[in-house]
């Protein structure tokens, strides 16, 4: 079902008649997903709607000659991460901080966030996502919050499988021990 | 003590060592996590953001995208040429030391050889106008001054963009 409609929203916008009704479709179809996917890693919503923004224009600009040697679904998720990394990188210069510092930051900002109902747990949680090393921290969000295959997110993020699965469970213990002391 | 265990026929599988009790606890902190976190991050959207996200991203992406400036032939053609020189710039900075390298001065066969066994000729084309009689690379002087850090993110996002055009 899902390939059928992958396969569905190419032919549109391979199609110059119907190009625009296939961006429509594409935007309708994953506008949600790649959303939750870059807030879940630059935390902060204005800044998640201008990454999203950019992945768009890259997707319209790169779809064309997109062969279907993944899936569709993996390309934008490739493509949502790369722009979310991107963009942490630039932030982390214009604020002149490094990765860690800035992680601390963006959760400082979260408490007092409108667009953050989080209760102490969740919050907690935060908190215990900024102080993981940058790719344990990558590692658990992709695969506790988004469910994404160990094999993929070794694809992803070009590790072996196995360096994945052990990241995503010392980063699983880690916050398990966090959330129990706070 | 481990438990003797009964489903255990001799057929010469075996498992990692302490699979089964690292099995264990990794679903124990799962569990633990699930039912102590949920799935809930407690990120919130603006009220209507999603009704109207595609009326707002639409055009901003169209004109953007209408605005990237299109590669005029000759920088599609410099392009490769341009990639290759800056990594040949960063090894040959790299593994020269202080001495500046001519570039007209290393052997053609020894480049291409490199080039291929590094995998930095990625086409045809490529190949056919880096050794094409043409004398860019010759006018091309390295020293120890190129900036390895423009460099850098020059090739990271020639790359970026090669992954997305080409996937």
């Amino acid at each position: 079902m899902v390939v059928e409609k992958e396969y569905e929203i190419l032919e549109l916008i391979k199609t110059p008649q119907t190009t625009e009704a296939g961006y429509r479709m594409l935007l309708q179809e994953y506008q949600q997903q790649l959303y939750w996917q870059i807030r879940k890693l630059v935390i902060d919503h204005d800044d998640a709607h201008d990454v999203l923004q950019n992945v768009f224009v890259k997707v319209f600009k790169g779809i064309k000659n997109f062969k279907g040697d993944s899936k569709l679904s993996s390309w934008l998720y490739r493509i949502a991460y790369n722009e979310s990394m991107t963009f942490l990188t630039k932030k982390g210069k214009q604020l002149q901080i490094d990765n860690s510092e800035l992680q601390a930051h963006l959760v400082d900002q979260l408490e007092a966030d409108v667009y953050f109902t989080g209760d102490e747990i969740q919050l907690a949680l935060q908190k215990a996502l900024a102080q993981l090393p940058k790719r344990q921290s990558e590692i658990f969000k992709m695969r506790y919050y988004d469910e994404v295959k160990f094999k993929d997110i070794a694809a992803l993020l070009e590790l072996s499988e196995g360096a994945v699965k052990s990241s995503y469970h010392i980063a699983a213990k880690k916050i398990e021990q966090f959330i129990k002391q706070d | 003590m481990e438990k003797e265990n009964k489903h255990k026929k001799d057929l010469g599988f075996q498992v990692p060592q302490d699979f089964f009790k690292n099995f264990e606890e990794d679903m124990m902190t799962q569990w633990n996590l699930e039912e102590k976190l949920g799935k809930d991050t407690g990120f919130e959207v603006p009220d209507g953001y999603f009704e109207s996200l595609e009326e707002q991203l639409l055009p901003v992406v169209d004109d953007k995208v209408r605005q990237l400036p299109k590669k005029s032939q000759v920088t599609t053609f410099l392009y490769p040429v341009l990639a290759i020189a800056a990594i040949l710039a960063v090894v040959l900075t790299l593994n020269t030391g202080s001495d500046p390298v001519d570039i007209a001065s290393v052997d053609t066969s020894v480049l291409e050889d490199y080039l291929i066994e590094e995998s930095f000729l990625y086409d045809d084309a490529t190949v056919d106008i880096l050794f094409a009689d043409n004398d860019i690379l010759d006018d091309i002087n390295l020293s120890e001054s190129v900036d390895t850090d423009v460099l850098y993110d020059y090739l990271e996002e020639e790359m970026e963009l090669n992954e997305i055009i080409t996937e």
